[in-house]
């Protein structure tokens, strides 16, 4: 059942939910794998014992030293862990936002059948978690036949995903235009794409970009859930380092910075965008 | 001693000097009405009575509660407000409340008054503006004018020495400015002292005891209303009283 | 080799999906009594805790609920507490909610007018006083709307906590999903049983808002 091994060594699968459990295994395989000898000479002088999940607590009377020495050797390895997930965002969001243009202009005009369609998609999408989706696509479509990567099932669940919450913003921002903008449109002659372009969509998507920039982060933000199908974007990159170094909250507590600042830049980048692509204005 | 008295009052908005040493004293039972062009300062001025806009140079006195710049902490500022009411253009009656609950509140919550006898002061405030019957309505279940008496009434039930309106008539409809001035003339003739903006001329002389001419944050020229308007002294009140017709 | 039915797999699907409901109101109730804390901090007088609570705010929203799981269990782990996957999921869930009610509610004590402000100022209220008279009554008319809306985004939380092994519906789905190597189907009753749960608060929270915005 498991359909890619990535970068994870073969006897360290992560939660692939590929495995039957059997009995009482509730606690995830994550949360009790055992974790291979630590590659860094005992630093810290930490007395772990190595195979349960209950290794990681430290004996009580001692504390707890943190250590971060571990990062320069995994540096790389978090490098590219990031742009992965750069990339899945890039593509998921322009794919999406695109989706979502398509998607508000077939509801507002009820295109025949997209905007039915579309209605339905959207309420499904909407209304299901992302990870449900993406198991949907990647575990579920191949007994239709469609195999898909896991980079391709999910960025296909990230665009659907965006896409259904972008063409209800955008619908939002569409049908905010005044009357009084298309009739003076109108009266100037200007073709009907001419209009759509330049008096609907332009003003819509600067009225509701800071909406569909704060999407674009949480997409970009539930994107982690993909280490599930392996992926190999930053929170799989995570889950392979701490279970080399054995330093699980080190490794996450790092992780959860790393996207803290990644959604900090996604933000801006959303910001610079808008600014330049869809406001066109003369900069101040 | 004055009632009212401000000194010396100074305020900027970042660099735009909106009031320019303003003195300014009202006796007990007075009634003053500030006019001006637009921006010189008058909302501002009554702003600053209230403690609603700080000031940035000056004193402030109302019945012994004083305001300085150096010393405007919350004591002051409570000892401040509980002496001054304000009525304001756009009514701000709390929607969530009815009526009699928007006069309750501040007695009961403020003063700690019981809940019955703020009851009772409300029923008795409604009365005086004329609204009784109005006593469980919410303000979206009332007019315009029906509102900014209510508002008045507000005001009066923490028995405030001195009123402060700004421009209470402005966001009415025509029909409906008269029932809200009936109720300030009333105030005025039961002696309750009145600091207001209007823009109703006619009714400003006719219940004013002193015009203040408000012009690029200073007082410009004071006194008597019919004297005022007959024998302006200074050439921008005049070019005021002009622009009016 | 068990053999499931659809009956099994409906009635195992059921199980998960009482525990996603059960974890979604504690996480929405604890989360809800937490948020208002963070926003009584975030909108009060006092600097430091308007600052924790900005923090706490910006770091729940800003970072994958996913690692926020992933980061208290080894967290708390370091204290030497074992911690069950339901407690990490519990706890997490209505950190997460928290930093999100917080900041929903916080937008709508923002846009009570500020006549209302000046009006209760100028009756010699408190701070707290005209919060608690005027400001929060009116914002919290304002807030069903929203609120009922992120209770959608609570109930689909849940399914990260499948992540951390709390068997809800969504793991409840994985197992069987392998035991009966019937992907396609056991997935889509896991999408349609949240699609349960969720629809009928995303109508209400549609509805309540149009009926707002009618009333205005
Ligand atoms: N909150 C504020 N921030 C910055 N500037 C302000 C503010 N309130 C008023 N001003 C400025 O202060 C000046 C005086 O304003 P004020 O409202 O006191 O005038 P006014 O005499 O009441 O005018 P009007 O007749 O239009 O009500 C104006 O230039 C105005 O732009
Ligand atoms: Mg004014």
């Amino acid at each position: 059942m498991r359909r890619c091994r990535g970068i994870c060594d073969p006897e360290a699968p992560l939660t692939t939910p590929g495995l039957p459990l059997s009995g009482e295994e509730t606690t995830d395989r994550l949360l009790h794998r055992q974790p291979p000898p630590p590659d860094k000479g005992g630093l810290g002088g930490l007395n772990y014992c190595t195979d349960t999940f209950v290794a990681i607590h430290p004996d009580p009377t001692m504390s707890y030293q943190f250590d971060f020495t571990f990062v320069p050797d995994y540096a790389g390895m978090l490098a590219q862990g990031v742009a992965y997930t750069v990339g899945l965002t890039v593509v998921g969001g322009t794919l999406g936002i695109g989706i979502g243009i398509a998607g508000a202009i077939s509801r507002l005009w009820n295109v025949r059948p997209f905007g039915e369609l579309y209605r339905y998609y959207v309420e499904l999408f909407r209304n299901t978690p992302f990870l449900v989706q993406l198991f949907l696509i990647f575990f579920g479509l191949p007994s239709l036949g469609i195999k898909l990567e896991a980079w391709q099932a999910a960025i296909l669940a990230m665009v659907l995903n965006l896409g259904a919450y972008s063409t209800e913003i955008i619908r939002a921002g569409l049908q905010a235009t005044p009357r009084g903008q298309l009739e003076a449109a109108d009266s100037l002659a200007f073709t009907r794409w001419q209009i759509f372009l330049h008096v609907m969509l332009r003003p819509a998507l600067r009225k509701v970009w800071p909406a569909l920039s704060s999407q674009v982060v949480i997409t970009m933000l539930g994107s982690s859930v993909c280490s599930q199908i392996s992926t190999e974007e930053l929170t799989f990159v995570a889950n392979f380092i701490q279970s080399r170094n054995f330093r699980a909250f080190e490794t996450y507590f790092l992780t959860t910075g790393m996207y803290f600042a990644l959604a900090l830049l996604i933000r801006q980048a959303m910001h610079f965008i808008g600014r330049y692509l869809i406001v066109r204005r003369p900069s101040r | 001693m004055p009632l009212v008295s401000t000194n010396r009052l100074h305020k900027f908005f970042g660099k735009n000097h909106v009031l320019r040493g303003i003195k300014l004293d009202v006796e007990e039972g007075e009634v003053v009405t500030i006019v001006g062009r637009s921006g010189s300062g008058k909302s501002t001025l009554l702003r600053t009575l209230n403690g609603l806009e700080s000031i940035d140079d000056g004193i402030i006195e109302v019945d012994g509660a004083k305001l300085e710049v150096d010393c405007a902490d919350a004591a002051s500022l409570r000892a401040l407000r509980l002496k001054v009411g304000m009525v304001f253009q756009q009514f701000n009656l709390f929607p969530h409340l009815s009526a009699g609950q928007n006069v309750m509140l501040a007695p009961q919550v403020v003063k700690g008054t019981a809940k019955n006898e703020t009851e009772d002061i409300a029923r008795r405030m409604l009365e005086r503006v004329g609204l009784a019957e109005k006593f469980d309505a919410f303000p979206d279940q009332l007019s315009g004018g029906q509102q900014q008496r209510v508002a008045i009434a507000r005001a009066l039930a923490m028995s405030p020495k001195v009123l402060l309106c700004d421009e209470i008539t402005s966001a009415l409809d025509p029909e409906l400015v008269n029932e809200v001035l009936g109720v300030v003339r009333q105030l005025a003739s039961e002696g309750m002292t009145l600091i207001m903006v209007t823009h109703e001329m006619r009714f400003a002389r006719e219940v004013s005891d002193k015009l203040v001419f408000m012009h690029e944050g200073k007082i410009h020229e004071s006194g008597d209303p019919q004297a005022m308007f007959a024998r302006p002294e200074t050439p921008e009140f005049a070019s005021f009283i002009g622009s009016l017709n | 080799m068990m053999s499931f039915s659809l009956w099994d797999i409906v009635r195992n699907l059921l199980i998960g999906g009482a525990l996603t409901l059960l974890l979604s109101l504690v996480a929405f109730v604890l989360g809800g009594a937490t948020g208002l804390l963070v926003l009584l901090a975030r909108i009060g007088k006092w600097r430091a805790p308007r600052a924790l609570a900005q923090m706490h705010i910006e770091l729940f929203q800003g970072t994958p609920l996913l690692l926020q799981l992933f980061t208290l269990f080894f967290g708390l782990s370091l204290f030497g507490l074992d911690v069950p996957a339901w407690l990490a999921a519990g706890l997490g869930l209505t950190l997460f909610t928290s930093a999100f009610l917080a900041e929903i509610w916080r937008g709508c004590v923002e846009a009570v007018p500020r006549g209302q402000w000046e009006a209760s100022s100028c009756l010699a209220m408190t701070y707290w006083e005209q919060m608690r008279h005027v400001i929060l009554p009116q914002a919290m008319r304002l807030s069903i709307a929203p609120t009922v809306g992120f209770a959608v985004q609570v109930v689909k939380g849940t399914a990260v906590t499948s992540i951390i092994g709390f068997a809800e519906l969504t793991k409840t789905g994985s197992m069987i999903a392998n035991a009966t190597y019937q992907p396609f189907l056991v997935y889509s009753l896991v999408a349609l049983g949240y699609f349960i749960l969720c629809y009928p608060l995303s109508h209400y929270a549609q509805s309540l808002e149009r009926k707002l915005h009618a009333a205005r």
